[in-house]
């Protein structure tokens, strides 16, 4: 018996793990690909760590960092294995997994799923036209081009303005494609500044704003897509149409929380991050089960992922001593004005320490204010410099500010 | 256009101020509303650095490509010059993460080290 499986072998569950093991616990950590690290072996470019390490690190290396730290602990690794499915049994978890040499059961105490996210794909943003070759996402050509040195095409075009696209335009011009286009919806690229300037201004990429792909042209491979000006609300702007010519068509259009395999042991869904609803150890609503990395929110930096991983591990230190008194009754964290989506969903621990709540803006504003309120009463006030959609937000909040009250709005004005 | 005038990006914080340096003797910048754009815009006019990015062929090894990068920041200007000077290049496995691949890449004086361990796999 384990006493904590973590399911996933990216920079938050080698966290996770190694925190875990430092504690002394018996821990095991799958992996279902070759090699642990996630998604960072394919995140070549630096930037990563400023934050834990205040150095900036590639994504390799920041990896590296914590792989060493997963040896160095004596966590029990397995690659090359995929979970089947996890059954809840009276005061432990049944695992079954799926390896080269054949199915394997595991016990554990409790399970920390650190299984990250996926990309959003054309049909979740109603591109139209036929299926032909040569339609990627973005996170699929960054792998194809630092990992294996595969160019997707010789003149791509590049949808979404966000950062996994970002960087792979630069990549790509880098890399010697002909001839490259940026096309997103927004009036302005939804990426960091520093992506935009560093990897489409530095080398003068062209790019349109305020315009999407309407449909993909092109019967076995590309040969051209529809591109249309939207406004304000995205919506498309008829008679605004223009073919363009390309040969594939790149979707960095957003990433969403992997949660069906934590929603099938019965983990309560939030409907706003797409990832599993949490406690501020980052438990899910099944005890003994917790979420962490962009299985929770999708993080802007990996550090950020990083650190709340620690947040759990002390999480599941609590659940396995049977320590830490819970609340009857948790209190629910909401989103208020002009915020979209809020983490942890639910406070249910009675101890000392302070909070972290990260949200998600629903507007772009100067000097914003933010209020923690609970029944018409503000509680506390934040002053944040520069807020909007694209950038995660962090609060940090005594536990003594919330104590005691049911329902705890946050809003922005 | 005049190229005394450069359009640069504020990377300082989330808002991400689109600056104006007007280039002569003394920079000046515009377009910033905190003095942290003021500082990075002269520093943009003047002397831009980025560390670069970037893959080699690795031979009898887990991947085809090997992630390196250049250790330190090198002139925005010699970027593409050092992209050029890995192109076809090829190193062999086993490599270690720090090792340098290419000495004094593109005259910058800066080396292009290995990103990550690389082991032999046949």
């Amino acid at each position: 018996m384990k006493d904590a499986v973590v399911i996933g072998g990216g920079p938050s569950g080698l966290a996770a793990a190694s925190e875990l093991a430092k504690k002394q616990y018996e821990i095991k950590l799958l992996e279902r690909n070759d090699e642990l690290g996630g998604l960072l072996q394919q995140c070549i470019h630096e930037g990563f760590g400023t934050i834990l390490f205040d150095e900036s690190l590639s994504g390799p290396e920041f990896a590296d960092v914590f792989i060493e730290k997963v040896d160095d602990a004596g966590v029990e690794v397995e690659l090359n294995t995929y979970v089947k499915s996890v059954e809840k049994k009276d005061d432990h978890f049944e695992i079954l997994t799926v390896t080269g040499e054949g199915v394997q059961n595991i016990s554990a105490r409790s399970l920390v799923y650190a299984i990250g996210c996926r990309e959003r794909n054309r049909f979740e943003i109603k591109i139209g036209g036929t299926r032909p070759a040569g339609v990627y996402t973005a996170g699929t050509v960054q792998r194809l081009v630092n990992l294996y040195g595969i160019l997707p095409g010789k003149d791509p075009i590049i949808v979404g303005g966000g950062d996994v696209g970002l960087i792979v335009a630069r990549h790509l011009h880098l890399e010697g494609v002909d001839s490259l286009m940026m096309v997103y919806p927004e009036e302005f690229f939804s990426g960091l500044p520093r992506n935009a300037q560093q990897c489409i201004l530095d080398f003068d990429i062209p790019y349109k704003p305020r315009t999407t792909v309407k449909r993909i042209i092109g019967e076995k491979k590309v040969e051209a897509v529809e591109l249309v000006e939207v406004d304000e609300n995205w919506a498309p702007i008829e008679g605004t149409e223009e073919t363009y010519g390309c040969d594939s068509v790149i979707l960095s259009v957003g990433l969403i929380p992997y949660s069906e395999k934590v929603e099938e042991l019965g983990a309560v869904i939030d409907p706003r991050t797409g990832g599993p609803e949490v406690n501020e150890f980052f438990e899910t609503s099944v005890d003994g089960v917790f979420s962490v990395g962009n299985l929770v929110q999708i993080f802007d930096y990996v550090d950020d992922a990083v650190k709340m991983s620690f947040v759990a591990a002390e999480g599941v230190d609590d659940y396995l001593k049977g320590a830490g008194r819970k609340r009857d009754e948790p209190v629910r964290l909401k989103p208020g004005k002009n915020v979209r989506s809020i983490v942890p969903q639910r406070i249910a621990h009675e101890s000392e320490g302070k909070i972290k709540i990260f949200f998600r803006p629903g507007l772009e504003k100067e000097n914003a204010k933010v209020d923690i309120r609970s029944e018409g009463r503000v509680l506390k006030s934040f002053k944040k410099r520069y807020i909007r959609p694209s950038t995660l937000e962090e609060l940090e909040v005594s536990r003594g500010v919330i104590g005691g009250k049911k329902e705890v709005v946050v809003d922005v004005r | 256009m005049s190229d005394d005038v450069k359009e640069v990006l504020c990377v300082r914080c989330p808002k991400g101020c689109r600056l104006k340096l007007l280039l002569g003797e003394e920079v000046a910048v515009k377009g910033h509303e905190c003095r942290l754009g003021e500082e990075y815009g002269k520093k943009e006019a003047t002397d831009p650095e980025r560390v670069v990015p970037s893959t080699v062929k690795i031979m009898d090894a887990r991947w085809p490509r090997l992630p390196v990068r250049s250790e330190r920041a090198v002139p925005l200007v010699k970027v593409e010059e050092v992209i050029e000077e890995l192109r076809g290049l090829e190193v062999e496995a086993p490599v270690k993460k720090g090792d340098v691949i290419v000495e004094n890449v593109a005259e910058t004086s800066v080396d292009m080290i290995a990103e990550r361990d690389m082991e032999r796999e046949a």
